[in-house]
């Protein structure tokens, strides 16, 4: 599935997709719909945020809601290559541990 | 005549035969010429004695290439008498036409002695015969080519001779018209008959010519154009005697001639609708734009009013229905003349609003049927109008439109739009304008309502959430600030509290963000404020009060979460002491003689997960020291205007270095805000939190 928003894409891979361009309040909702089925497989689910140039607490609500999607079918959520505004945020909200990412050693 | 001997007699006789108009010219009965008048003379060229003893034979020859011609020569060549007309030769060879009578004169013995002839020039008459043969002739060959029919009318037999062209123009056989006036008559075209009887009736009067183009049905039913010229006939005494005249079928032309007329006519007709489309779509755009830029009912219908006239009207009046119903309807006018608007204001003033009148805005409003009424003045007896003939009567208005404000069954208002006499008269087109343009006026309406109660829901629910005041802590300045996304249609998820804790000197310090907008944010804010106040009044610490949070955000089985920053402050020990506790919250600013630096360690948001990690930070202030709690909105405007930490806590270090209190700090932060992105185009609210510490001398 490839989807297109003005300033969102949202491509699939194998495992997942790969997610760029900015993710606010006003393209949060499609990225939710384009996160909605989880590929299929048990293995990790990875998206590739590499290329997400900005993010807010909107955004961070789509990948919550995915990663405990995937929780309950006892499969985990890895962002792939965080840019550093996504990095930022997930450490700001001390959610690196939950996305796979090597956590701050000043987290614990 | 014979000689006498009387000279005087003989000379009046010769006088008198030299004076008389005709040439006399008197021969012996054998034809030799006796006397030769002095006209004879002129007329012939010949002198008395040149000719007198001669033959007259022989001196009025007839002009030699008629010789052997019959006619005239004949007279002469039968017997003696010369009677009639002739050509004659004169004496230098001009050919003339003369007619002569001839009298004989009898001797005493009964026989003729002598014979006198009297001749005159006929030449100029029998040109004018010749010429009016030849041109009747003539008008005969043109009657035949142009196709010409003539008549005659006799008034005093009341007979119309026509000939068979006419007849034929008449679509009648040869000899179909019986000279009837009456059936002349039946036979032109009915519309037609009044006026052609007009005109030759006043061609008769003033005995003049005239020219009438009619129709005329023929037998077969097909209709034929005429054109008749005709004159009078006078008599001597000059009394008309009838008229005649000719008639040619000039259908093809009148047909093309109307033809041409029908197009200019279509054409001009054409334009001027397409004008009045023009017009209409015109109005219909000025009016989406009023619409438009109109954020409060009052605003749209001044906008519209003033728009309407004179587009569509030289008077338009707005009503619109108040949300409940049971006051009067708001009313806003305008008038293309200002003076009759203010007129009209009093008016409006004095006269109560009866919302069971029989017609007019009342009875528009409460049926939602259309009143129209192209022309008052028609209508001025047929007892309806009764509001609609106020308005003609004061304001000199004569065509009126009147529709309800309406949208899926629901009536707003109604808008009214009038014309004087002189402007226009409406027409379906104009109702069916108005009807469009009050479909749009209330959905209009729909919007501002709902937008203005969303705001008013927005605005109620937000600052329901936050504290009305905060206490009053020693030594420690407190500012607060709360900017809403600047759609204002939706109540923000951030919030912040302040209050004292149990212990006294001790208070906490909340500023939170709960991700989302709207009804469920707010609940969820709620929410969030009571169990932080709970927990920590419970005795909590700071790391069990987010943890207190966050089962409750778990447990409401709300799909959202919330960061929060958590603070609390020691004034009664000293230094004072500040901690922070941080669950997934943008981290706080920290400034000290001019040097800004986040304070605190990130933890885990709120409502996402069982279980968080947080920690708490715990410094001791100094006087001057200022702190700065956030939310996002501060810094997550869209790139290129969103702020990294650096850039954040540099903007803050710069507004805090001069000093002063937490509101001054805090009106420096929103100048900074506002000129990175005004709040009003801002997409998400914006909390802060400014603590300062007052130094022994105030504020640093």
């Amino acid at each position: 599935m490839r989807m297109e928003r003005e300033r969102l894409v949202v491509a699939t891979s194998d495992n997942g997709w790969t997610v760029a361009g900015e993710i606010d309040a006003s393209t949060a909702p499609a990225l939710d719909d384009a996160l909605c089925t989880l590929p299929a497989g048990n293995g990790a689910v990875v998206v590739d945020v590499s290329d997400v140039t900005f993010i807010d607490s909107s955004g961070l609500r789509v990948l919550i809601s995915l990663a405990s999607r995937a929780d309950d079918t006892g499969r985990s959520v890895i962002l792939e290559q965080p840019s550093p505004t996504v990095k930022r945020l997930l450490e700001i909200t001390g959610l690196t541990q939950m996305f796979g990412l090597a956590s701050d050693p000043a987290d614990t | 005549v014979t000689s006498s001997g009387d000279d005087s007699a003989l000379l009046d006789q010769r006088a008198v035969l030299d004076a008389l108009d005709g040439a006399v010219v008197v021969t012996s009965p054998d034809g030799l010429i006796l006397l030769w008048n002095r006209t004879a003379e002129l007329l012939y060229g010949w002198l008395e004695h040149e000719v007198v003893g001669r033959s007259i034979l022989d001196v009025l020859a007839p002009p030699a290439e008629l010789a052997t011609n019959h006619g005239d020569v004949d007279l002469v060549a039968d017997d003696m008498s010369m009677d009639g007309d002739r050509l004659v030769q004169r004496r230098d060879g001009a050919t003339i036409r003369v007619r002569t009578r001839t009298t004989p004169i009898v001797g005493p013995d009964g026989c003729s002695i002598a014979i006198v002839g009297l001749s005159e020039d006929i030449g100029d008459l029998h040109i004018a015969d010749q010429q009016s043969h030849d041109l009747f002739e003539q008008f005969g060959y043109a009657r035949e080519a142009a196709g010409l029919g003539t008549w005659r009318w006799d008034m005093a037999t009341g007979h119309t001779t026509w000939d068979e062209r006419l007849e034929s123009l008449f679509g009648l056989p040869n000899g179909g018209f019986d000279g009837s006036f009456d059936m002349s008559v039946s036979l032109l075209y009915p519309d037609d008959r009044e006026q052609v009887l007009a005109i030759v009736a006043d061609a008769i009067e003033t005995k003049s010519r005239y020219r009438v183009d009619h129709r005329v049905v023929w037998p077969d039913g097909s209709v034929h154009w005429l054109s008749g010229v005709g004159g009078v006939t006078l008599d001597g005494s000059g009394a008309v005697t009838g008229t005649v005249g000719c008639t040619m079928d000039v259908t093809d032309r009148i047909e093309k001639e109307l033809i041409r007329q029908r197009l200019a006519e279509a054409t001009l007709r054409a334009s001027e609708i397409e004008e009045v489309q023009r017009d209409r779509l015109a109005f219909l755009a000025l009016t989406n734009e009023a619409l438009n830029a109109s954020s409060t009912i009052r605003e749209m219908m001044e906008n519209v009013t003033r728009q309407a006239v004179p587009h569509l009207g030289d008077w338009c009046a707005i009503h619109v229905v108040t949300p409940d119903g049971r006051s009067s309807p708001e009313v806003e006018f305008a008038h293309v003349d200002p003076e009759l608007e203010a007129r009209a204001r009093r008016v409006f003033e004095q006269l109560p609003y009866d919302p069971d009148a029989q017609d007019g805005v009342p009875a528009v409003i409460r049926t939602g049927v259309s009143e129209y009424h192209p022309d008052l003045s028609d209508e001025a007896t047929s007892g309806s109008a009764t509001e609609a003939r106020v308005l003609a009567s004061h304001f000199d208005l004569h065509s009126v439109i009147t529709v309800a404000i309406k949208r899926s069954g629901r009536i707003f208002g109604a808008v009214q739009f009038s014309a004087s006499a002189s402007s226009r008269r409406y027409t379906t087109e104009d109702l069916t304008l108005a009807e469009a343009v009050a479909g749009r006026i209330a959905s209009s309406i729909e919007n501002i309502r709902l937008h203005e109660r969303e705001r008013q829901i927005a605005h109620t629910l937000q600052y329901s959430l936050l504290p009305t005041s905060l206490p009053d802590i020693a030594d420690i300045d407190i500012a607060v600030r709360y900017w809403p996304n600047g759609a204002l249609v939706e109540a923000g998820g951030d919030f912040y509290d302040v209050f004292e804790l149990e212990h006294d000197g001790q208070c906490a310090v909340v500023l939170g963000d709960v991700c989302g907008t709207g009804p469920e944010a707010a609940a969820l804010t709620g929410l969030a404020r009571h169990t932080i106040r709970d927990s920590a009044w419970h005795g909590d610490e700071p790391e069990q009060v987010l943890t207190a949070l966050n089962r409750a955000v778990r447990r409401s089985g709300n799909e959202t979460f919330l960061t929060c920053l958590y603070g609390t402050l020691d004034t009664e020990s000293r230094p004072q002491t500040l901690t922070v506790t941080c669950g997934g919250h943008p981290l706080p600013v920290h400034i000290r003689s001019n040097r800004a630096v986040a304070l605190g360690v990130p933890g885990t948001l709120l409502g996402a997960l069982d279980d968080i990690a947080v920690v708490t930070t715990s410094i001791a202030l100094a006087p001057g020291d200022v702190v700065v709690f956030h939310t996002d909105g501060a810094t997550d405007a869209p790139p290129p205007h969103d702020l990294d930490e650096t850039e954040w806590t540099q903007l803050v270090g710069e507004a805090a270095r001069p000093g002063g209190t937490a509101e001054e700090i805090s009106d420096r932060i929103e100048r900074a805000l506002e000129a990175i992105v005004p709040f009003k185009s801002r997409a998400d609210d914006i909390a802060l939190v400014v603590l300062a510490v007052r130094s022994d001398d105030g504020y640093r």
